[in-house]
């Protein structure tokens, strides 16, 4: 990196600890020359070859591997643990986050332990939280609840301003409307979240992440929701009526976005209200990427009169 | 609603199908309306005949709900599946 070199940041002196935090063994000979290879604390790696120079000390219960593989070959998603295996990154993310006191034993044990019956969403929220804890940044009660962790309150964190800019909350949605941007001007828009619903816990948070997928705005609105959208409405009404549909009780999320946030719908459809006599066009706006920090109102249907 | 309501008289009363699970309007063929050519209204002569009808409806699709308008444009009768 122009301007930072490893003598810098090791202030004068070479700093050995490098790649994956193990120590390289380089120009050690009185020649100038040396082993150019990391000690793992079990192998040593060559990273001309990316390979370990020994056959692995666990290789007879893993027969599955390759003997001399680093990281399992898994060299983006996993580090290498000192030469016998490899660890998840995300997994560590969140074992770093319960060491630190950030979130509780039972979060982690159901994040790590039960990975198979958990969301990958959840882990893929969970990494940029460790990296941003890994650099001293923010973690807080958001980005907390992206991770769908309850976060241990009372813990000092300090947020650095530049940290409060990263890319960690990122909200694809949320965009600061200029003053005086008449074109660019708040809007007020909400959806509705009935408890049936598999994404009520992130809105009950005041989050909305889209399923994932190709549909197009068009494919969106005429029903295939497999798409980078959310949708909502200008209508409240509207969105109680998804709130309290098929069923029981829901949230109603608002949050004000700026107008070049949203993505036009053709909005196409009518809607029949469950809580009112009333059919009406669903108002639909469609907004691109994970929605964070909208406020939440719970809704049930004893708060009307109108029970057909 | 975007589609126009249909002309009634003479007590007659016009039926919509909807989505119970989302409210979201129907045609005649329990697709999303979304165009102007799909036909959403079943207008009826009675409110009886368009209760049988939608009683109907309701017993064989759990998850079709019907309402009921009247000539002033207003849902007078909702018929939800049994659950």
């Amino acid at each position: 990196m122009a301007g930072i070199s490893s003598q810098a940041m090791a202030f004068g002196k070479i700093n050995k600890y490098r790649f994956q935090r193990q120590e390289q063994q380089s120009k050690e000979f009185a020649d100038g020359s040396g082993l150019e290879m990391y000690e793992f604390k079990f192998r040593f790696d060559d990273p001309q070859i990316g390979r370990f120079w020994s056959v692995d000390p666990l290789a007879d219960k893993y027969v599955y591997n390759s003997t001399y593989a680093f990281s399992e070959d898994k060299v983006t998603g996993d580090i290498e643990l000192e030469g016998l295996e490899t660890a998840s990154t995300t997994a560590e993310a969140i074992s770093d986050l319960q060491k630190a006191g950030l979130i509780t034993d039972k979060d982690a044990d159901r994040l790590i332990f039960n990975a198979p019956e958990v969301d990958n969403q959840i882990y893929a929220k969970a990494l940029p939280i460790y990296l941003t804890v890994l650099t001293g940044g923010l973690f807080g009660p958001e980005a907390a609840t992206l991770a769908g962790i309850s976060l241990i309150t009372g813990v000092p964190v300090t947020p650095s301003p530049e940290a409060m800019a990263g890319p960690v909350l990122e909200d694809a949605a949320a965009v600061t409307t200029q003053a005086g941007d008449a074109e660019n001007s708040g809007i007020t828009l909400y959806r509705g979240v009935n408890e049936s619903h598999p994404g009520f816990d992130d809105a009950s948070n005041g989050i909305a992440i889209p399923r994932g997928g190709a549909a197009t705005p068009a494919e969106h609105n005429e029903g295939n929701t497999q798409s980078p959208y959310t949708s909502w409405t200008t209508d409240p009404d509207v969105a109680t009526n998804f709130a309290l549909r098929p069923g029981g009780n829901g949230v109603v999320l608002s949050k004000t976005f700026a107008q070049d946030a949203t993505v036009v719908s053709p909005n196409v459809k009518d809607v029949k209200l469950i809580q009112a006599p009333i059919a009406k066009n669903e108002s639909e706006v469609l907004i691109k990427g994970p929605v964070t920090g909208a406020t939440p109102r719970f809704v049930t249907p004893a708060d009307f009169t109108y029970h057909p | 609603m975007k589609r126009k309501f249909p002309d009634l008289k003479n007590g007659q009363v016009a039926l919509i199908r909807v989505d119970y699970n989302t409210g979201i309007v129907l045609d005649e063929n329990f697709k999303y309306a979304t165009s102007d050519e799909q036909i959403v209204f079943t207008v009826f002569d009675s409110i009886d005949s368009a209760l049988i009808v939608a009683q109907g409806i309701v017993k064989e699709r759990i998850d079709v709900e019907c309402s009921i308008f009247n000539e002033s444009n207003q849902i007078i009768n909702v018929v939800r599946p049994t659950r």
